[in-house]
């Protein structure tokens, strides 16, 4: 079962939208980082197309890696919309108003 | 318990309080920085679409707005950090002659403080603006010193900086109680410590209120909800800020830019104001905003939108911020109200602050506190909220 729990290296890309790796929310992690949304703001690591589906649970791995317990741990907003839409959609779609 | 003596102690690691922080401890002094949230600009900061200008319609924010630019514009010589800091201009257009004549008026007094701001008559502005929509277009103002930055990356910095230069901060900590004896600050109580100080700023942003009621004071700060969204990155095609100050149902005025790395950020100003500290997105705000957005600038169409958000803007009856000490307390001193414009105004503010605690005003100062005095008479409009 050892791959199974094999160490994510440092070059890992932890983000594929934003192409943040392992090696960069790690360093966060041991200046003391522990909000997410503070990882997020500084790495841009979550910011992307996917809308943190991919990299929540590996910055959490990551948080687990170095010791770090759950519950000290800020977990980052995650906001609409989770697929990106063109902006003609919404100008042609009706409002309560109409 | 942590006791201990700070020259002053910051209520709120924001948009104001971070810079403020940066700026008071690069002045010699002991700072401690007191946030209930858990990292630096978890509040409003990070709600924030990144607009800088000194496009304002008063001396007040003028002068600070020119000071701020500069400090965003310097930051990555000074100190290293990028901050995404891009001088694209403000452009506030006009598609009807009301509009026209309200910000040709405003252009005389903007002129009168120095600003480097000009009227661009319609084929004009569509050289700065190509994609702009030129039905009806009348022209607009073009303000080229003005910018824009990472709000994210900028508040960071000034972190960083500042405690480099030995300022402290306390997240996830909640004052309770300033001190006050015999009518004088003498520090701050939170929930997991007692700190001995003779100056608390309070900083707090939409939250400015609850604190200020610690020591009996009210002050006039109501929170505002604005909702913003941003969409994909794209390769550069807009340089300034665009501002439409037509009102339409559901928002008075709303703006759109392209940020450094090439996402549009848009946003619009609710009307009527939705008061309160709900920020929650609504299903109005995308369908509104796209008519507005594709009106003013078919081109947009093909751009995805990634994201919405709703973030506060801590009114005041006005429009203007309150900065000032308080008269009902000696060594209370207010930093509030920052009508959404904390980021853009905050480094400015920052070292008036500073000046303010160390005693070390200039003589432009006094005319900015003024300005924005806690006991003015609240009677005008901000004119370019």
């Amino acid at each position: 079962m050892d791959h199974y729990v094999e160490r994510i290296t440092d070059d890992t890309i932890v983000c594929r939208c934003e192409r943040v790796t392992a090696g960069e929310i790690r360093a966060l992690i041991r200046q003391g980082y522990r909000d997410i949304n503070e990882i997020k703001a500084v790495s841009r690591a979550g910011m992307g197309s996917c809308g943190a589906k991919t990299c929540t649970a590996l910055i959490h791995r990551l948080f687990r890696d170095e010791g770090i317990p759950d519950d000290r741990v800020v977990d980052q907003s995650l906001r609409p919309l989770f697929i990106e839409v063109p902006l003609e959609v919404f100008a042609g779609a009706a409002t309560h108003a109409d | 318990m942590t006791r201990k003596h700070f020259d002053a102690v910051i209520i709120g690691a924001g948009s104001v309080g971070a810079p403020a922080a940066y700026a008071m401890a690069a002045a010699g002094l002991d700072i401690l920085v007191v946030d209930k949230l858990p990292s630096v600009g978890q509040g409003s900061n990070k709600t924030a679409i990144g607009g800088i200008r000194a496009t304002h319609s008063d001396p007040a924010k003028i002068r600070l707005g020119l000071r701020s630019i500069e400090i965003f514009a310097s930051w990555q010589a000074l100190h290293g950090d990028d901050i995404e800091w891009y001088r694209g201009g403000y452009s506030f257009v006009a598609y009807r002659e009301q509009e026209e004549k309200v910000l040709k008026q405003l252009l005389e007094i903007q002129h009168s403080y120095g600003l480097n701001i000009e009227w661009l008559d319609r084929d004009a502005l569509l050289e700065v603006i190509p994609d702009l929509n030129p039905c009806d277009l009348c022209g607009g103002t073009f303000s080229p010193d003005d910018g824009n930055a990472s709000p994210l990356l900028a508040i960071h910095a000034f972190y960083a900086q500042a405690q480099r230069l030995g300022a402290e901060f306390r997240f996830g900590e909640r004052v309770i109680e300033i001190l006050v004896e015999n009518g004088r600050v003498r520090g701050v109580r939170t929930d997991k410590g007692t700190y001995n100080t003779e100056v608390v700023v309070n900083a707090a942003g939409p939250w400015a209120r609850e604190v200020a009621h610690m020591v009996g004071l009210d002050v006039q700060v109501t929170p505002d909800c604005h909702e913003a969204a941003i969409t994909e990155a794209v390769a550069r095609f807009l340089d300034p800020m665009v501002v439409d100050i037509r009102p339409v149902p559901g928002s008075s005025n709303f703006y759109f830019y392209q940020h450094y790395t090439g996402q549009i950020v848009f946003c619009i100003t609710p009307s009527p104001p939705i008061q309160g500290f709900d920020t929650r997105e609504t299903s109005e705000f995308l369908p509104m905003v796209a008519r507005r957005l594709l009106d003013v600038m078919p081109k947009l169409k093909n751009i995805r939108v990634r994201r919405t958000w709703r973030g506060l803007y801590p009114m005041t009856p006005d429009g203007f911020p309150i900065v000032g000490w308080t008269e009902e307390g000696e060594g209370l001193l207010l930093a509030v109200g920052m009508c959404g414009q904390g980021f853009m105004l905050g480094p400015a503010l920052g070292e008036l602050l500073a000046r303010m605690v160390t005693g070390a005003l200039e003589p432009e100062d006094h005319q900015v506190l003024e300005h924005l005095s806690p006991y003015r008479e609240f009677a005008g409009q901000e004119k370019l909220k």
